[in-house]
């Protein structure tokens, strides 16, 4: 069964090592190992900037989801002010909209920013997450009050509570969010396909759907861009399986 | 019911100055995520069902009010209701796969074989893989003049398939292709109930004597059944919403046999540039998505009080 989820993927691989015609008609282990593709497809659209603008923005996205996340859900679970409830559903309650119905209003937006073809354009829309706030604000309510009293008598800031005690105790569920939000950011396809055009701003899944439309007779070359694109996500995958599968576990049940 | 005799000057005053303190305390705090939630969910939403009574296109600055027209114009094309009807078809394939075949792995995920590991990377891997590289590697796959998998149905004797490129077989691939990629979700989230059922229940059982397939039949898939439900709605939800395979897949193609609402949505905005009308097309989107959001609660509201 393994073998059905991970042939088409192997597939790719060996492909991506074989020569134009042995592609179609050779036999599944290239006969010549052709490195050259993987140059060809480097070379045929730009990779290095496509991979830097997605490593960019999956990073600052995934720094702010988490800091903005820990931020209200501090707020939500260990502060008192009025209007705490009806705020704390007004941020859930964004979990009921899905993102394609606001596709078009959020382009429109971002149009009159002026930040079509920018970062801020790939970056903000996503800088906050309900689900983030759920799932820290759920962790926070678990953690022993007396630390907090603790801390306060030591003389320290409600920030530094949050960002030297309050984080560092829930590093489980901070990481979950990260690897779910870093992974989102770095597969995300529709909106940046629509939020950019130029190739200074792609990032590498754009860069790979239009790569691939344009190369589309020399099928190795674009076997190689792809595995240039997915080979960063599988290598951390493979070091890090444990996190990836439980962090979804844990999205799946409470989102 | 304490005397008030000695109230302090000013008695209104101070409950309410002491909590407009403690909300400006909070609002720095919640200031940030709120403010992305405003912007980019709550405001979009106020203004796609505007635009939905607008003429707006890309290019004239400010839109005309047209009333129900795009509406009315939706409710009278038939590439609307074919849409729909893909995308009921493709949702319902997509869901009743995944929980069916989520189900299977799980079972072996959860049983202690050397195999065990293995399997759990493996179903998970097409899930971390994006849609970009799957459509790219499942174009390759399927191609029917000289793709791999024609190519082993032939050596098997058996007929190569157009695949996507048949308006037959079209609709079937995307959903195979999307199954192979979604699935694993599922069957981490079956696993992760299975591992929540006590174990006492299946080793009572086995001492009463009941055979593997009876403890599996009648102990663990009905303590599943919650699980079961919540994946049920997962799948469904986030099929309504996946149109980036067909966007490269098929573009809605072949002869408008994958073109799904999602899609549909798109071109309507992005290709033809007619944007009112789109906005009229994602508003039922967000219709169809909150009577589905109802029903799950309802299920969810009966599940727990047969409990």
């Amino acid at each position: 069964m393994a073998l059905v989820f991970l042939m088409p993927l192997a597939w790719m691989l060996l492909a991506a090592f074989k020569g134009q015609k042995e592609v179609f008609t050779g036999p599944l282990i290239p006969e010549t190992w052709v490195w050259q593709n993987f140059v060809e497809a480097w070379n045929g659209a730009p990779f290095g900037r496509y991979l830097f603008n997605s490593v960019l923005v999956s990073v600052v996205t995934t720094v702010s989801v988490v800091l903005t996340s820990a931020l209200a859900a501090y707020a939500f679970a260990r502060m008192q002010f009025p209007g705490r409830q009806p705020l704390f559903l007004f941020a859930l309650g964004t979990l009921m909209i899905p993102g394609d119905v606001l596709l078009i209003p959020n382009f429109i937006t971002v149009r009159e920013f002026g930040w079509v073809n920018s970062y801020p354009a790939l970056i903000v829309p996503f800088a906050a997450s309900a689900f983030g706030v759920f799932l820290l604000r759920q962790a926070f309510l678990r953690t022993p009050v007396e630390l907090e009293e603790a801390a306060r008598l030591d003389g320290a800031t409600p920030l530094q509570f949050l960002f030297r005690i309050l984080l560092p105790v829930n590093a489980p569920a901070l990481s979950a969010l990260g690897v779910l939000t870093f992974l989102a950011s770095w597969n995300a396809l529709v909106w940046p396909l629509v939020a950019t055009s130029r190739d200074e701003f792609r990032t590498v899944q754009v860069g790979l759907a239009s790569f691939s439309n344009l190369e589309g007779s020399n099928l190795p070359v674009v076997m190689a861009a792809t595995v240039i694109v997915v080979a960063p996500v599988l290598i951390v995958y493979a070091l890090a399986q444990k996190w990836f599968i439980e962090s979804a576990a844990a999205t799946g049940l409470k989102g | 019911m304490t005397t008030v005799k000695t109230l302090p000057a000013r008695p209104s005053l101070r409950p309410r100055s002491h909590s407009a303190a403690r909300l400006a305390g909070a609002a720095p705090y919640l200031l940030p995520a709120l403010l992305v939630f405003v912007v980019f969910t709550y405001y979009p939403l106020a203004r796609v069902i505007y635009l939905s009574f607008t003429d707006a296109d890309m290019l004239s600055p400010t839109p005309n009010w047209v009333g129900t027209q795009n509406y009315r114009t939706m409710l009278a094309s038939r590439e609307f209701w074919s849409s729909l009807g893909i995308t009921a078809v493709f949702a319902l394939g997509v869901t009743a796969l995944e929980v069916g075949l989520g189900m299977a792995p799980a079972f072996l995920m959860n049983a202690k074989t050397r195999m065990q590991g293995l399997l759990r990377g493996a179903v998970f891997t097409p899930v971390v893989v994006s849609i970009a590289a799957t459509a790219v590697v499942w174009n390759y796959l399927l191609s029917p003049s000289s793709g791999p998998v024609n190519r082993t149905l032939e050596a098997a004797g058996l007929p190569g398939l157009g695949w996507l490129s048949d308006p037959e077989t079209a609709l079937a691939s995307v959903i195979l292709i999307a199954v192979w990629k979604g699935v694993g979700l599922p069957a981490v989230l079956f696993l992760a109930g299975l591992q929540a059922i006590p174990r006492e229940l299946e080793e009572a059982a086995a001492i009463d004597g009941a055979s593997r397939a009876q403890i599996a039949r009648r102990v663990t898939v009905p303590l599943l059944g919650p699980t079961t439900v919540v994946v049920f709605f997962i799948s469904l939800v986030g099929t309504f919403q996946s149109y980036g395979l067909v966007l490269l897949l098929t573009a809605g193609g072949p002869a408008g046999s994958t073109n799904l609402l999602g899609y549909y949505i798109y071109q309507n905005a992005f290709s033809f540039f007619q944007m009112g009308y789109a906005s009229a097309l994602s508003v039922a989107l967000f219709v169809l998505l909150l009577v589905l959001g109802y029903l799950q609660l309802k299920v969810a509201e009966r599940r727990v009080h047969y409990q």
